[in-house]
């Protein structure tokens, strides 16, 4: 299969596919044959490898050493940037002796039950910490201390996150393009109303996230919203997916991927910056989640979060994070102009 | 008077009429000669059915330019005749008037063929003098007083003779390098001028290594450091510099296209002398030919160290990924450039007092190490033999190519013997090399060999078969037969036994391999490290003359091609390794694993090399009685390990006995380990799993290698200087049609902050990230490392790392899909044949559905997770899943 009829097919649908995902299915025509069968519906609005792997359950042995370098490199990604911010004697768990009195280490969280166990390439430590800033450490997380030693105990006096930069350059789309996002399927009333509101956009990327639109309609979509370029329409499997829209970083999150760290912060907004703090969005390895999918490598410019508890926007840092009900529960939708960065909800009615 | 000097150049000079020639050399004490010569007269050859009436047409036409015609006997160059035919030589006065002759004889067809009416008039002289060029010639004449020429001595000499001393007089070297000031684009050098000119020194000038003259007056006048009001007084100073210092050699990188031109240039727009050789009337020049310049300089030599570096490359004498002038230095000096990009030129120029300080010091590091490759690396020793082998002169050697050396031997020899030369083909000939068949390159067991191996080859395998089968173009039969005695090649053609006539081209050849011989016997002896070099050089020279001969008379373009010759050649060394790949088979029982042209690969099943050279030096003495006579063969090599990935392509780990030790070496044919457009990454990478493959011979550990190698590199883990990519800017952005990675970056440098690299510069970039074209994810190596900007690890695996790797690693049986880590564990095992078992003896090996957490093997501790060490951290005891108190290395998931 050629490259070019791929993409052709699957942007007529509205779907994208990442470049993995591609090189498989010009080898397979068989498995883009079912992709296509599966249909808009059922497709993941960025075709990914791990979609196609869903597809086709060939199984795989995964070994200790396999496991053991994800979190090797979540740890030395994490370890980069945390030694970018502490200037001071960061020094290896190993080092620390009695003679040892100020100093920082950076180190994987084992444990927290009121202290702290970090461990580090050369072997780990216990850390005691007060209540108030451990609380915002997670099992599983890289994280810098900043310590002194006394009697023999490691004394916390400073927690660093990697953070995300606070001066970085503001991305701004170069063309006056506009990016449209809804949560979860259309019904008919709800479509038409949308159109309706559409049709007034010009240049405009429209993401419906984890839903779809009626069936059928696809096309009259296209052909009613003139100005609209792109429609990518579908359920977000395998999320966390990352799109680039020119220049402009966006990040899809589904709010349920995050249902684990409730418990620790019931209020949304601290939920979502204390992830993005750590730069990762599921720190905590559980035998389900023995990956880096949520490790955010680069620092995202919008930050779209679908099945969330209420739509509301938010700004950490020069990134616009964007929560959403589904539309089916409150008929709102968010549009954004991705040259100015400036962000509408809007409401259909 | 006598004077011995060593011969740097030739030309001659007409006074009424009549031709001098001029002999520029140097002498041992370091003296410049020129030594005139008079008496010499062009000729050339015709066969003509009507000699008389040429005569009278010539007589009647050119009067006053052909001296007289001689009727002369000479053979025939190309097919055997037994007598010699009758010609007609014409003797001229002046040499620019013979092309003039041979074309109206030619138009007005008085002539049957014309022979040699296109040597050049300097190696018609030195031929019949027998004189060759770098040689040493003692002169016996008269001092004369001239303006004409500068030289130190200058001779009227009445008798020359070449004496065969080894040693090379002491050159003066003068390496320049210029600044040309232009705001962008390719300089004009009709409209810009030159900034700067450095020059380098050896020996020292004034005491002095080096020094920079500067078109500006920003400072004040240093020695090393001259400052004027203008690019005219700026050229005025350089062209007292080089007469004061009156160098043999003009060196400089890249200077035949560039330096040397522009100056050129520069000196006419300025209204200056352009004298800079060592003859007052002639101006130097520099001609354009094809794609590249010829430069002229009477009396002295010009070097291009740039065209030296590439051709080695070429040859295979240096392996360099890119040819740029602070590359090659780091690469074979272990130093580089002054960090100024070519952009910055501009900038610096305009800039205050540090920042044109810093230009010119740019500029003299430049004729620093341009004079410093040649030096220190030896780059002309082989040119200076060449010369003399061949007996051109050493700007021509520098310049010319194989055909031309040759056909100067030949000359020499052909008149020797009473033949005629030919003329060149038409340059309007076709230049399609028809039928040429190549030579036999047996198919190769391809894969991983490693017992030893032993690399047997034909000594001078073309030159040999030229010599026992006396080819020649003067020996060949075409056609009539003759009753003569004849020896009939295995390709079936025909030659005249050498009792009848020997060739001249197998006389020529035996002279070279025994005088080779005897030079290498010599260098062996030598214990003067100089001498060796010398001898080293004159070894080389020796060599690539014998070889020359076979692809000459297969050139079309050359005086003396037979194209029936040429493939006689190659059909005879195809007869001579498939008669050796049988003797070694069916005869000796042993497996020959590859061959290619003149060698044969054969694999023993001794596990010492010295088992390995013994039943090597059996084969050797078996194969050379066979084929006595003809050829012999010997052992060059024992390869430890070789692989082999395809004909012409293949890796060894080779030892070879050097003075009764055995001396390791890895050698690599075909295998392409640095490209330009590589990251060293990818160089990096292919050499060390060449090295695990050959020297451990441990495909696993090869294959472990990488991928974790690729596991670094998806964790952003390798240096990003390994991953840096460089194109250079031939022309100006707003030139370049299409998206190029590099032409992209430079777009967004000079949007983001407004400097970027220019025209001349290389771009160095890295792939990152990203949704957009590849070409639109370049970027600056800086930038990415300041913003933390991760790399397309997949382009690098895919584009850079695997590609060299990947035929490797097919033909020991491992795929691509296993290299990037996702094929099945059990093909692994299957390759390697060593499933993995736990301490206590208990199979780790059966696969869990799912796991709760893990253990330690060896404590029992259980964990939640791993540990970032990967091992227990109580006993260091490895660690495996858990489920349900069952353990296993592994779990099975759906891809």
């Amino acid at each position: 299969m050629e490259k070019n009829d791929i993409l052709k097919e699957f942007l007529n649908q509205g779907l994208q596919v990442d470049s993995a995902a591609l090189d498989i299915l010009m080898d397979n025509k068989k498995l883009f044959e079912e992709v296509l069968k599966i249909g808009g519906k059922g497709l993941p609005t960025v075709i990914t490898k791990e979609f196609l792997s869903s597809l086709s359950p060939a199984h795989e042995k995964i070994s200790v050493e396999k496991l053991s370098e994800i979190v090797k490199y979540r740890y030395m990604f994490i370890k980069k940037l945390l030694l970018d911010k502490m200037s001071g004697n960061v020094i290896s768990i190993n080092k620390i002796s009695e003679k040892t009195k100020d100093f920082s280490v950076i180190g994987l969280v084992s444990t927290r039950n009121g202290n702290i166990t970090l461990e580090d390439a050369t072997g780990k430590d216990n850390f005691k910490a007060d209540d108030e800033s451990s609380k915002n450490i997670v099992e599983d997380e890289v994280v810098g201390l900043i310590c002194s030693r006394k009697d023999g105990t490691n004394h916390i006096n400073e927690i660093i996150f990697p953070d995300i930069p606070l001066r970085r350059s503001f991305t701004k789309g170069e063309l006056a393009r506009k990016a449209i996002f809804i949560s979860g399927t259309l019904d008919k009333n709800t479509y038409d109303k949308l159109v309706d509101k559409i049709k007034i956009e010009h240049n405009a990327t429209v993401f419906i996230l984890g839903g779809t639109i009626p069936e059928g309609e696809l096309k009259k979509f296209t052909s009613n919203t003139p100005y609209t370029t792109h429609v990518y329409t579908s359920t977000l499997q395998n999320h966390p997916v990352s799109v680039e829209i020119d220049t402009v970083k966006l990040l899809f999150l589904n709010g349920h991927d995050l249902d684990y760290y409730r418990k620790i912060w019931t209020d949304f907004d601290t939920l979502i910056i204390n992830l993005l703090k750590k730069r990762n969005f599921h720190p905590t390895i559980t035998p389900q989640s023995y990956d880096n999918r949520f490790l955010v490598e680069t620092v995202p410019d919008i930050i779209i979060i679908t099945d969330a508890e209420d739509t509301r926007d938010l700004n950490y840092k020069g990134t616009t994070i964007l929560t959403m009900e589904s539309i089916d529960k409150k008929p709102i939708y968010w549009l954004i102009n991705l040259q100015t960065r400036e962000t509408f909800k809007t409401v259909l009615s | 008077m006598n004077v011995e000097f060593q011969l740097l150049d030739c030309d001659y000079t007409t006074i009424n009429n009549k031709a001098i020639v001029r002999f520029f050399g140097k002498t041992k004490s370091g003296k410049s000669v020129c030594v005139f010569f008079k008496g010499q007269q062009p000729y050339f050859y015709i066969s003509t059915k009507t000699p008389l009436k040429v005569e009278k047409f010539v007589k009647e036409k050119f009067k006053n330019i052909v001296e007289r015609i001689e009727t002369v006997y000479r053979y025939d160059p190309i097919g055997y005749k037994k007598d010699k035919s009758q010609l007609s030589k014409l003797i001229l006065t002046d040499p620019s008037q013979v092309p003039i002759v041979r074309d109206t004889l030619q138009k007005e067809k008085l002539t049957d063929e014309i022979y040699e009416a296109d040597i050049l008039f300097k190696y018609r002289v030195m031929a019949d003098l027998g004189i060759s060029g770098f040689k040493w010639i003692e002169a016996e004449g008269q001092s004369v007083r001239t303006g004409t020429v500068k030289a130190d001595i200058v001779l009227e000499a009445t008798n020359l003779k070449e004496n065969a001393s080894l040693e090379n007089c002491d050159l003066k070297y003068m390496s320049i390098d210029i600044e040309t000031i232009s705001e962008e684009g390719v300089p004009d050098p009709k409209k810009n001028i030159i900034g700067m000119i450095s020059i380098s020194f050896f020996p020292k000038f004034d005491s002095e290594d080096s020094i920079v003259l500067v078109s500006k007056l920003f400072s004040k006048n240093n020695k090393s450091v001259k400052v004027f009001p203008d690019e005219k007084a700026m050229l005025q100073e350089f062209l007292k510099i080089l007469e004061s210092y009156d160098p043999d050699a003009i060196i400089g990188y890249n200077i035949n296209n560039f330096d040397f031109p522009y100056i050129l240039t520069r000196l006419r727009e300025n209204n200056l002398s352009l004298m800079l050789g060592r003859c007052n009337q002639k101006p130097s020049s520099s001609r354009k030919i094809g794609s590249y310049n010829k430069s002229s300089l009477t009396g002295r030599i010009i070097v291009d160290a740039y065209e030296l570096v590439k051709e080695s490359i070429r040859k295979g004498n240096l392996r360099l990924k890119r040819l740029g002038l602070g590359d090659v230095s780091r690469e074979l000096l272990n130093d580089t450039k002054i960090d100024v990009s070519h952009s910055e030129i501009f900038g610096h120029w305009h800039g205050d007092v540090n920042q044109i300080s810093k230009l010119a010091e740019y500029a003299r590091k430049d004729s620093e190490l341009a004079l410093r490759l040649i030096l220190e690396r030896g780059f002309l020793d082989k040119f200076f033999e060449l010369s003399k082998v061949s007996g051109l002169l050493l700007q021509d050697c520098l310049d010319g190519g194989e055909a031309q050396r040759v056909e100067n031997l030949l000359l020499r020899e052909f008149n020797k013997n009473d033949f005629v030369l030919p003329c060149k083909p038409a340059e309007t000939s076709s230049t399609e090399v028809q039928d040429l068949k190549g030579a036999l390159v047996l198919e190769p067991k391809t894969g991983l060999h490693t017992g030893n191996i032993v690399y047997l080859d034909f000594k001078s395998m073309y030159p040999s078969i030229f010599i026992a089968y006396n080819i020649c173009p003067t020996t060949t039969l075409t056609g009539k037969q003759y009753n003569v005695e004849t020896i009939t090649t295995p390709y079936k053609t025909r030659f005249v036994a050498k009792n009848v006539r020997e060739g001249i081209m197998p006389q020529i050849l035996k002279r070279l391999i025994d005088e080779r011989d005897k030079v290498r016997a010599e260098e062996r002896a030598a214990s003067d490290r100089n001498v060796r070099r010398l001898l080293g050089a004159k070894q080389v020279a020796l060599k690539i003359m014998t070889n020359a001969f076979y692809g000459y008379t297969g050139y079309v373009r050359a005086r003396l091609y037979v194209l029936e010759i040429a493939n006689t050649i190659t059909g005879c060394g195809r007869y001579l390794i498939n008669k050796t790949k049988e003797i070694i088979e069916d005869k000796l029982g042993q497996d020959v694993v590859y061959g290619d042209t003149d060698s044969i690969m054969v694999k023993t099943s001794d596990s010492a090399i010295e088992d390995a050279y013994n039943t090597g030096k059996k084969l050797e003495n078996v194969i050379n009685k066979e084929l006595e006579g003809i050829v012999q063969m010997k052992i060059e090599k024992i390869f430890k390990s070789l692989l082999i990935l395809s004909k012409k392509r293949y890796v060894g780990l080779a030892y070879e006995k050097f003075n009764g030790d055995w001396k390791e070496e890895m050698v690599m044919k075909g295998i392409e380990t640095v490209r330009r457009d590589w990251c060293d990454a990818a160089t990096k990478t292919l050499f060390e799993v060449l090295n695990i493959l050959l020297k451990e011979q441990n495909p696993k550990r090869a294959l472990n290698y990488i991928k974790d190698f690729l596991q670094k590199l998806e964790r952003n883990e390798i240096p990003i200087e390994d991953l840096v990519i460089t194109k250079s800017i031939s022309k100006s952005i707003a030139a370049y049609k299409g998206i190029q990675p590099h032409v992209e970056l430079v777009k967004k440098m000079r949007k983001r902050n407004g400097s970027a690299p220019g025209v001349g510069d290389r771009v160095s970039f890295v792939i990152v990230k990203g949704m957009q074209l590849l070409s639109e994810r370049a970027e600056d190596p800086d930038y990415v490392k300041n913003n933390k900007i991760p790399i397309d690890s997949k382009y690098y695996v895919e584009n850079q790392i695997l590609p060299p790797l990947e035929r490797v690693f097919e033909v020991i049986g491992i795929s691509k899909i296993e290299l990037l880590g996702i094929g099945r564990q059990t093909l692994l095992k299957e390759i390697f044949g060593n499933s993995r078992v736990s301490s206590n003896g208990n199979s780790l090996e059966a696969s869990l559905d799912n796991f709760d957490g893990f253990a330690c093997v060896k404590c029992d501790k259980s964990y939640r997770r791993i540990p970032l060490i990967g091992k227990c951290f109580d006993c260091s005891g490895e660690i495996v899943f858990v489920s349900s108190n069952q353990k296993s290395r592994h779990v099975e998931s759906p891809v």
